[in-house]
């Protein structure tokens, strides 16, 4: 038996599904269906924005680390009380090196390191490479 | 509980598989009407006549078979997936392929869901109310 929260949570990782029908997933109860939407490429600034406020921290999380989210909707979340929503911009390879540096002092042993991990390896490979 | 009104367009060249998905959408109690086309031309056909005849309506959602002849299921998802009127009408996808490539290819080009023939009335079903919800 298929049930909707199914149908939901396959339509929201879609990327033909249509934005007027993501904005609706967006609001869906259930936290799968609504991290779906957070992760789906063709989500739209404006729902990632209100999916960014979600009490769910998967859901932020999958919002932290999407391409079409703003410099300035990322440098926010990488203040966010959660350390899983902290950790998962601090391992995202294309966040900005200035958000980066914010998580080099971050409260967290974990996050920091992590941070400089990426740093390392996306910005300071990618700088030398260059010279 | 009230049942919602579908209008379903059947893409499907094989006779014996079309009576049992009709006999399906019977078994699911869905208020639904259905029209059906062989293949992947004719329905093509079909929708645009639907859009150019106002009084007609064009379908709440499309299940389409993948391999027909002359237009197939690829080629017709190129097809509407490229007519402004047409891009954002609901496919479901049904195939008896074992394929993944062919599923992954019916994704790239624009299918909404996928199911497996033959599919169960209580596999459809639900997946008819609520693509026709979320659409709506």
């Amino acid at each position: 038996m298929t049930t909707v929260e199914d149908i939901d949570y396959l339509l929201a990782g879609n990327p033909n599904t249509p934005l007027k029908v993501l904005d609706r997933l967006a609001l869906d109860k259930h936290q799968r269906v609504r991290r779906h939407v957070a992760e789906n490429i063709n989500t739209p600034p404006a729902v990632l924005s209100r999916l960014a406020r979600d009490p769910d921290v998967e859901v932020v999380s999958a919002v932290a680390v999407h391409p079409a989210i703003s410099r300035e909707l990322r440098a926010e979340l990488a203040l966010h009380d959660s350390v899983e929503v902290r950790y998962s911009i601090a391992e995202y390879p294309l966040a900005r090196a200035s958000i980066l540096f914010i998580l080099v002092e971050d409260d967290n042993p974990y996050v920091r390191d992590r941070a400089l991990q990426t740093i390392r390896k996306y910005w300071v490979q990618d700088f030398c490479s260059r010279l | 509980m009230e049942k919602t009104d579908v209008d379903i367009l059947l893409v499907e060249d094989s006779v014996a598989d079309a009576r049992l998905i009709k006999e399906t959408l019977l078994d699911t109690g869905i208020n639904h009407s259905l029209n059906c086309s062989v293949d992947g031309e004719e329905a093509l056909t079909y929708l645009r006549q639907c859009l150019m005849a106002n009084e007609t309506k064009i379908p709440d959602v499309v299940v389409l078979d993948l391999n027909m002849p002359k237009v197939n299921g690829h080629q017709f998802l190129e097809q509407i997936r490229k007519e402004p009127a047409l891009e954002s009408v609901p496919v479901i996808v049904l195939t008896v392929s074992q394929d993944e490539e062919d599923v992954a290819k019916a994704l790239h080009l624009g299918m909404n869901y996928y199911l497996r023939k033959p599919p169960s009335a209580a596999s459809i079903g639900p997946l008819l109310e609520r693509i026709v919800d979320l659409w709506s």
